[in-house]
C-alpha cells in the first residue's frame, strides 16, 4: 500500500467507511502491539489491557489525523498511543516515571536540533514509516499463507550458493504466470507442478519452501521499494 | 559476525530481523528490549542458540584448561604402548604387559591354568604391583600355590621399545610382598631378557622362562618336544635337568642367563639360597657329579676369583716363600684365616720336605671348612667360599683345596 493509498483509506475511514477502518486497524495490528510493547518496555500480547488502549488510540488517530499537519501517519498514531498509555498508567497510579523522561527526550530530539539534522531526521522517519508499512503489509499477506516471520529463519538458506540458486528459482517462478496464479489462488506453494516444470532438487524446494514463498510475494509487490532493497533479486 | 538488519517483528522471545543479505534471523530478546518495527540494528548474536555464540568460546577455553589439567592423568593410564613384558611362571604362565609408568595394559595367559587366572583378574588401569598381587592371589585360589609346599616363581622381564630395565629388586619386592600377603612360600627367580628371547619363545608357543630351560635341554641333546615343555612345570623341568645330570657348564648357561644381569653377587646369592641349602649337604658328603646349578654358577664366578687370587699370589711369591719356611704349617691351618703362605702350590711342591706337612695341614683346613659351611650355611658369604671349594674337591687333591682356601683368605 503506497502512502497515497493509505491517506485515501484514512480519509474514507474518517468519513464513515467502517470496512476500510477495520482493514486499516487489522493491517496495523502488528504495528500497534509493537508500539505498545516499546512504550511499556516489556512484551505485550493482545490479552493485555494496555493493548486495547493502544488499539483505541490508533482508532482515534485515524479520526484525528490531518495530512496537512506535516506528520507521517504512523508516527502520529505512535504519539497518540504513547500519550494514551501514559495517561492510563497515571490514572492507575502505576510507576511510569521512566516513561515521562523518555518522552521529554524524544520531544526535544524532534524540536531542538538544527535544520539539517531535522531534515535528515525527517527523511529517516519517512523512510522508516514506509518501510514499516511495507513490513506490515508483508506480514498480513504472509499470514494468509500461514507463514510467520519468526519461522523464516529456519527456512533461510545458510550458504551463499544455495541462496543464489533460490534467487534464480524465484525469478523463474515469478515469470511463470500460471504458477503465480496457482499460488495466490490456493495460498500454498505448488511444489509438484513447479518441480515438473523445472530441474530444481525437490529437497531444496521443500526445505526452503517458506522462504521461497516470501521472496515470491515480495517480488510480486514491486511497490515495496524499501523491502525489495533488502531482498535484492 | 556482525550483520545489520531491520526489525520486522518482535515476539515474546525473539526479535525477527530481515538482514541486508536477504535472510531472516531470530535474535533472542533480552528483557525490556522492545525495538520498534522498522528499526535498524546491528545483529550481534549469531543464531538463536547461545551455545554456538560467545558461550562456545568460553566452553572451548574451559575444555582446553580441563584438558591441560587432566591430560597427565589421562595419558599416564592410557599410554597404550607396551614398555615391558613381565613373564611370570608359577604354574599358571602369564605375561603382564605394562607401560612405562608400570600400569598394566595387557594380561596374556600362556597355558590353561594361566587362562583361569587371567579370566579372574580385572587388570585394567591397575599398577604392576596390584596385578602381580592378583595373579598370586588367584594362583593360591586355584591351588597352584599353597601354604604346605614351597612354590617356584620364575619371572623374566623383557623391555620392549625401551632401553632401561625395570629394577629387578623392585619386582622382587613386589612379588615377595604379594607372597607374604597371600601367606604362601615360594622361591622367586627373576631375570632380564631381550626382546629376541621372548619372540623366539613365542614362536615356539612357550613362555620366556620355559624357553630358556628348553634351550638348555635341547642344547644338551636331550630329546624333548616343545609340547612336553609346555605340559611340564618349571619345577619339573629343573628336576629333569638335574636328573639327567646335564653337565655343569650347560646348566650354568641357564643360570648365567638368569643371573647375568644381577649387579652383585650378594643379591644373586640371596636368590639362590633356598635352592642351595638342601642339596649342598648331600653333595658335599658323596661328592658326586651331580652338583646343583647354583653351586656351579657360583663356582664359575669363584673360579675367576681364584684365578685372580693366584695371580695375586704369584705377585706375593716372595712373601709367601718366607712365610712358608718361617711359619708352622699346622698352626696356619688351624688358624684358617692366616693361611697366606700355604696358598702357593708351586711353593709347596718345591719344598720337598714340607710337602707332607702341607698335606696333613690341608686335612685340617678341609675339616674347618666343612664346619664353617655347616654352621654358616645360611650365610651367603660363606656359601660363596663353600661352593667355590666344592668343585675344587672333585677335581683336585687336598693340596689344591688348601690352595683355594688360601687364595680366598688372602
Amino acid at each position: 500500500m503506497e502512502y497515497a493509498q493509505l491517506l485515501t483509506a484514512i480519509v474514507s475511514a474518517k468519513t464513515g467507511n467502517e470496512i476500510i477502518r477495520q482493514q486499516l486497524i487489522s493491517s496495523h495490528k502488528p504495528f500497534i502491539i509493537n508500539a505498545v510493547s516499546h512504550i511499556c518496555k516489556r512484551y505485550i500480547s493482545w490479552s493485555d489491557e494496555v493493548a486495547s488502549i493502544g488499539l483505541i488510540a490508533f482508532n482515534r488517530s485515524i479520526d484525528t489525523f490531518e495530512p496537512d499537519m506535516g506528520r507521517e501517519f504512523l508516527s502520529f498514531s505512535y504519539l497518540l498511543i504513547k500519550r494514551d498509555i501514559i495517561n492510563y498508567f497515571r490514572s492507575n497510579n502505576k510507576n511510569i516515571g521512566y516513561i515521562s523522561i523518555d518522552q521529554v527526550d524524544e520531544e526535544s530530539a524532534l524540536t531542538s536540533f538544527e535544520v539539517e539534522k531535522s531534515v535528515q531526521y525527517y527523511w529517516q522517519t519517512v523512510y522508516k514509516e514506509e518501510l514499516v508499512e511495507e513490513i506490515l503489509e508483508l506480514d498480513s499477506i504472509l499470514n494468509q499463507y500461514g507463514i510467520n516471520f519468526e519461522e523464516l529463519e529456519e527456512a533461510c538458506p545458510k550458504h551463499k550458493d544455495t541462496r543464489e540458486m533460490i534467487d534464480k528459482m524465484v525469478l523463474e517462478f515469478v515469470k511463470d504466470e500460471e504458477m503465480v496464479y496457482e499460488m495466490t489462488k490456493k495460498k500454498r506453494f505448488p511444489t509438484t507442478e513447479f518441480l515438473k516444470r523445472s530441474t530444481y532438487p525437490k529437497k531444496t524446494v521443500e526445505r526452503f519452501r517458506k522462504y521461497i514463498m516470501t521472496l515470491i510475494i515480495i517480488n510480486l509487490h514491486p511497490e515495496w521499494t524499501h523491502l525489495s532493497a533488502y531482498i535484492r533479486i | 559476525m556482525h550483520k545489520e538488519g531491520v526489525v520486522i517483528k518482535v515476539t515474546d522471545q525473539y526479535i525477527v530481523y530481515l538482514c541486508d543479505d536477504g535472510t531472516f534471523q531470530n535474535v533472542k530478546r533480552t528483557k525490556g528490549q522492545i525495538p520498534l518495527i522498522g528499526e535498524r540494528n546491528v545483529i550481534r548474536q549469531r543464531r538463536n542458540a547461545p551455545i554456538f555464540g560467545y558461550l562456545s568460546k568460553i566452553s572451548v577455553i574451559a575444555c582446553v584448561i580441563a584438558f591441560m589439567i587432566f591430560s597427565p592423568f589421562i595419558f599416564d593410564k592410557t599410554d597404550k604402548s607396551t614398555a615391558y613384558v613381565v613373564a611370570i611362571d608359577i604354574n599358571p604362565s602369564v605375561e603382564v604387559q605394562v607401560n612405562k609408568e608400570l600400569y598394566t595394559i595387557g594380561l596374556t595367559a600362556l597355558n590353561q591354568s594361566g587362562e583361569k587366572v587371567v579370566s579372574a583378574i580385572e587388570y585394567k588401569g591397575k599398577r604392576l604391583e596390584e596385578t602381580i598381587n592378583l595373579i598370586i592371589a588367584q594362583s593360591v585360589n586355584y591351588g597352584f600355590l599353597n601354604q604346605n609346599k614351597t612354590g617356584l616363581i620364575t619371572t623374566s622381564i623383557v623391555p620392549i621399545n625401551v632401553n632401561e630395565q625395570i629394577n629387578k629388586d623392585k619386582v622382587r619386592s613386589i612379588i615377595d610382598e604379594a607372597l607374604v600377603r597371600n601367606e604362601v612360600h615360594a622361591e622367586v627367580q627373576i631375570s632380564a631378557d631381550g626382546k629376541e628371547t621372548m619372540e623366539a619363545a613365542h614362536a615356539l608357543g612357550l613362555t620366556v622362562n620355559k624357553y630358556k630351560l628348553y634351550r638348555t635341554l635341547v642344547d644338551n641333546g636331550l630329546p624333548i618336544s616343545t609340547q612336553e615343555v609346555k605340559e611340564n612345570s618349571i619345577k619339573n623341568l629343573l628336576e629333569l635337568i638335574n636328573k639327567h645330570g646335564i653337565s655343569t657348564e650347560n646348566t650354568n648357561e641357564v643360570l648365567d642367563n638368569l643371573n647375568q644381569h644381577l649387579e652383585n653377587n650378594d643379591v644373586q646369592l640371596e636368590e639362590s639360597t633356598h635352592l642351595e641349602n638342601k642339596p649342598e649337604q648331600s653333595e658335599r658328603s658323596n661328592k658326586t657329579n651331580n652338583p646343583l646349578k647354583s653351586d656351579k654358577n657360583n663356582k664359575n664366578t669363584d673360579e675367576k676369583k681364584n684365578e685372580e687370587g693366584i695371580l695375586k699370589d704369584k705377585e706375593k711369591k716372595d712373601e709367601g716363600k718366607v712365610e712358608v719356611t718361617d711359619k708352622n704349617l699346622e698352626e696356619v691351618s688351624s688358624e684358617g684365616s692366616g693361611a697366606v703362605g700355604v696358598a702357593e702350590p708351586n711353593l709347596i711342591e718345591e719344598k720337598s720336605d714340607g710337602s707332607i706337612e702341607t698335606n696333613t695341614g690341608t686335612k685340617d683346613v678341609e675339616n674347618s671348612i666343612q664346619d664353617n659351611s655347616s654352621t654358616n650355611s645360611k650365610n651367603p658369604e660363606e656359601n660363596v667360599t663353600d661352593s667355590a671349594n666344592e668343585p675344587e674337591k672333585q677335581t683336585s687333591d687336598g693340596k689344591r683345596e688348601t690352595d683355594a682356601k688360601g687364595d680366598k683368605t688372602e
